[in-house]
């Protein structure tokens, strides 16, 4: 029956509405096969209520032509599992939501029903500032055996997901292709390091390309499979405020790290908090947060609230905070997490040496860049990265 | 009935002397021109046959042919239409015979009789000296050109009556007609380039220091250079200003830059003789052959015109990637070979590069608040700029924005004139080093004289080995990093080259945003 299930969820230009009106129509996956084969007039007609007649003749041609057995092996060769929304193991907070998909394609596994977990997004054009914190939460979350759920995307969601793996964990990767395929290329090795340590999720068939058109889709299954929802780094109107607000709607919490007000990546974290999202000022206080979360589902959700901001001291020292306490020798005292032009650099230093030589901050920031104190981002431009 | 006078053409960059044969026999009427001629050419017959009847001399209605030899060198330009005159009136007897024996005769016919300039006299009248001949016969409005070469009489005229008159004795005209020949080409220059354009002063700019610490190390080692930074931020300014704190020409350059200007036919009448250093900027849309030299025989391109001076390529990005490429060889070989059908050309371009660009298609990485280009974005845009020409880019800057403050500073910056001070310091220094040697700078050093004069103290190989295997440079990049590192050191004027040099010629290695 899996096999009709798969090669009705793999038919061109059927999306999950389509696939559902079918099957109302037709009770099951093998009966609409077998009307595919007939060419039988019943399922033009549902087809054409949604399709033009060339696309309609060209969907019941592919049905009709595709090796049932064949496809199905295929796909089973290659590792990868089909979970229809009727198999046991289909997600229950996936079943929770009203537009979930039809199917699943999974390599590796799917996250347990009993294990918490957190979706972290946030920009691929993240700062030095967005990546230490993506990092440093995804670590944690992994020690603390969070399943951390993400996109695979580059920034914030790639960087979180090998934290959470680089911290013993287990991370789940929601693609916009099929699972076969690797998007972006940049994160190849985290595409093959997940399957042994978590899994690889996606709701299109394998061999689908990266589409724009997939992502928004993909995004809710991030929202959708998550506990509590973490946002990085994000700008004022960007994909991932989509992504939150597809959240919003299926209930979830949502946490943001702040950043600094005069930095415009941080204005979509900085205006959630303002409107109540709660705040996660570093990774040991989030885990504390998302596990009295999880003791208490179930209860209704002020009681929640309430009583985890009761429990919550605020202002413990995390590990990033410290990191930006160490004492700073020399050159690096004047230079910023933010990348900084040389110039600025020496004007700094012109302050407390006003003798000094261009040339020698020069010398100087390019020695402290061979031995890894300061990073050179572009040319002429440093800046100070954050000790994990 | 047959004469033969001397002219001259110019073949790419080379210049030759031509025979210009006339024949007038029996036969039909007809004027027929042969010898490998372009278009231009052939209508020489046309122009001097008009402008010979309105001067009263009607050509005799017989055959006459026209050879120009040697028959294989393709022959250019309007410089032809005097000498097949000439050739006409002596054999018509207008002229006394042989009055234009090892005479070189230049220049376009108008249909008046009136002589007009041609281009790439100059070459033309070095090579007739170079080969015996004493007098040159060219259109006034090149004669301060054919003046500067020396050891040749030049008589500039303006009609071929004037001609006329002259080769048949007329000592009157002669007074008129002839320029002087000044003994000292060269010191005629200074007096003409007194009055040719000023190059701008470093004292305009405001702020910037370390784009100008860029630049008087590139200038000081002729390091190629590359300015990156959002627009409007003084790139160009700078650009502009630096052949102002360059070594000035030697005679020798001088003469060579002309040369190529006359071919290119770029020469100010007045004032004929280049003394500062050329700056080409070539606008980004510009064609691989408006860079390398164009045509069926090609021109002198941008780069030969940029000879011994800066070639400024602003919007490096936008330039098309065939043309970036192309960089290559002259960058590396001061010269650019260009295949044609009618031949190989060689042609020198021996050129320091300038060019700018912003870092990234909005112009504002790596400032996050201002700039929304992805990672992918910035990478392609760098990536428009190959990587083997950007490995021989010595000196990479940021270029910042001008804050107001730095505009309102009423303290001039530092002067064009200080800079160069230092500049020759160091280049002095260069000299004596690689005396003897075909190279005059350090970015020329090759490979084995790299190891000779950059060797470096045991503390500073350390840090060298460090520096190749934290920053991953590829060996090319090493030996690049090395030459400037021995241009700081002496425009410090240390004789090694010290842990503070590297270190400083370590961050102008231009760095591919993004990694």
């Amino acid at each position: 029956m899996k096999k009709y299930k798969y090669w009705l969820d793999s038919l061109p230009f059927i999306g999950g509405r389509t696939a559902e009106k079918l099957l109302e129509y037709f009770k099951d996956a093998r009966s609409v096969y077998e009307a595919c084969l007939l060419n039988d007039d019943d399922l033009k007609n549902i087809l054409s209520k949604r399709l033009n007649m060339d696309k309609v003749t060209q969907v019941i041609k592919a049905g009709a032509d595709a090796d049932i057995d064949g496809d199905y092996d295929l796909m089973i060769a290659k590792g990868i599992r089909f979970i229809d929304e009727d198999d046991p193991y289909y997600p229950k907070r996936l079943k929770a939501v009203s537009n979930h998909p039809y199917a699943i394609y999974v390599k590796g596994d799917l996250p347990g029903e009993d294990e918490p977990a957190v979706s972290v997004i946030g920009s691929r054009n993240c700062s030095e500032y967005g990546r230490i914190a993506a990092d440093a939460f995804g670590s944690y979350l992994g020690q603390s055996r969070i399943n951390v759920i993400s996109g695979m995307a580059v920034g914030v969601d790639g960087l979180s997901q090998q934290g959470a793996i680089d911290g013993g964990g287990k991370t789940f990767a929601v693609l916009g292709s099929g699972v076969d395929i690797c998007y972006p290329l940049q994160n190849r090795s985290l595409y093959e390091a997940i399957p042994q340590n978590g899994g690889i999720i996606s709701a299109f068939p394998p061999g689908t390309p990266p589409s724009r058109s997939n992502f928004p889709f993909r995004n809710s299954i991030v929202a959708a499979l998550c506990d509590v929802l973490l946002v990085i780094e994000a700008r004022a109107r960007s994909g991932t405020s989509i992504t939150v607000n597809l959240a919003l709607s299926m209930n979830k919490d949502i946490y943001a790290v702040p950043g600094r007000i005069t930095d415009r990546l941080s204005d979509g974290c900085n205006m959630l908090i303002r409107q109540g999202s709660g705040v996660a000022l570093s990774p040991e206080d989030f885990v504390s947060e998302v596990n009295i979360l999880w003791a208490r589902r179930g209860e209704a959700g002020d009681v929640i609230m309430n009583r985890a901001k009761e429990q919550i001291l605020c202002s413990r020292a995390g590990c990033l905070a410290k990191a930006n306490n160490a004492p700073l020798t020399g050159i690096a005292g004047y230079v910023d997490i933010n990348p900084m032009s040389a110039e600025e650099i020496h004007e700094r230093r012109l302050r407390d040496e006003p003798g000094a030589v261009l040339s020698d901050t020069l010398s100087r920031l390019s020695l402290m860049c061979v031995k890894g104190e300061l990073i050179q981002v572009a040319s002429g431009y440093y800046l100070r990265p954050v000790k994990k | 009935m047959y004469s033969s006078i001397k002219s001259g053409t110019v073949y790419g960059l080379k210049s030759f002397l031509i025979d210009v044969e006339i024949d007038i026999s029996n036969g039909l009427p007809c004027f027929v021109m042969v010898g490998s001629l372009n278009s231009e050419v052939r209508e020489s017959a046309e122009r001097v046959r008009v402008a010979l009847k309105n001067m009263g001399m009607n050509i005799p209605p017989s055959h006459i042919t026209v050879n120009l030899s040697p028959a294989d060198i393709r022959k250019t330009g309007t410089g032809f239409d005097m000498a097949i005159a000439l050739g006409l009136l002596e054999i018509m007897n207008i002229i006394p015979q042989s009055s234009l024996r090892d005479t070189l005769v230049i220049g376009e016919i108008g249909l008046n009789g009136e002589v007009k300039r041609v281009s790439g006299v100059m070459p033309i009248v070095y090579e007739a000296k170079k080969n015996g001949y004493t007098t040159c016969l060219i259109p006034i409005e090149n004669a301060m050109e054919a003046s500067l070469v020396e050891g040749i009489r030049i008589i500039g005229v303006s009609d071929l009556k004037m001609v006329k008159e002259l080769l048949n004795g007329n000592m009157d005209v002669l007074a008129e007609a002839s320029e002087e020949n000044s003994n000292d080409p060269l010191n005629k220059a200074v007096d003409i380039t007194r009055r040719e354009e000023k190059i701008p002063d470093f004292s305009d700019v405001s702020g910037q220091e370390s784009v100008i610490r860029g630049a008087l190390i590139a200038a000081s080692g002729n390091h190629h250079m590359l300015m990156i930074g959002p627009p409007g931020t003084g790139k160009t300014m700078i650009a502009k200003r630096i052949p102002g704190i360059l070594p000035e020409l030697s005679d020798d350059e001088k003469l060579e830059v002309t040369r190529i200007y006359s071919i290119a036919g770029k020469l100010n009448i007045e004032h004929p003789m280049i003394k500062n250093r050329p700056f080409v900027d070539p606008h980004h849309s510009a064609t691989v052959s408006a860079l390398s030299g164009g045509g069926g025989i090609p021109r002198p391109g941008a780069l030969s015109l940029a000879h011994k001076g800066v070639l400024f390529l602003d919007e490096l990005p936008e330039f098309d990637r065939n043309v970036i490429d192309m960089l290559r060889e002259p960058l590396e070989e001061k010269c650019i070979n260009i295949s044609r059908a009618s031949g190989n050309f060689v042609y020198p371009a021996d050129i320091m590069l300038v060019a700018a660009m912003n870092p990234c298609p909005c112009g504002y990485y790596p400032d996050h608040n201002k700039c929304n280009c992805s990672p992918g974005a910035v990478r392609r845009y760098m990536g428009h700029i190959s990587g083997p020409v950007l490995e021989r880019i010595d000196i990479c800057v940021a270029v910042r924005k001008i804050r107001v403050k730095d505009l309102e500073n009423k303290n001039k910056g530092i002067s064009s004139s200080k800079l160069r001070e230092k500049v020759l310091r160091a280049r002095k220094i260069q000299e004596e080093r690689y005396k003897g040697l075909n190279i005059t700078c350090n970015s020329e050093l090759g490979v084995v004289d790299l190891r000779k004069f950059c060797a470096l103290g045991k503390a500073e190989s350390k840090l060298a080995e460090d520096i190749c295997e934290n920053l991953d440079l590829s060996a090319r990049s090493y030996h690049r990093m090395l030459k400037v590192a021995r241009t700081i050191a002496d425009l410090d004027e240390s004789e090694d080259i010290k842990e503070r040099h590297l270190t400083e010629a370590l961050c102008y290695r231009p760095q591919v945003a993004g990694l």
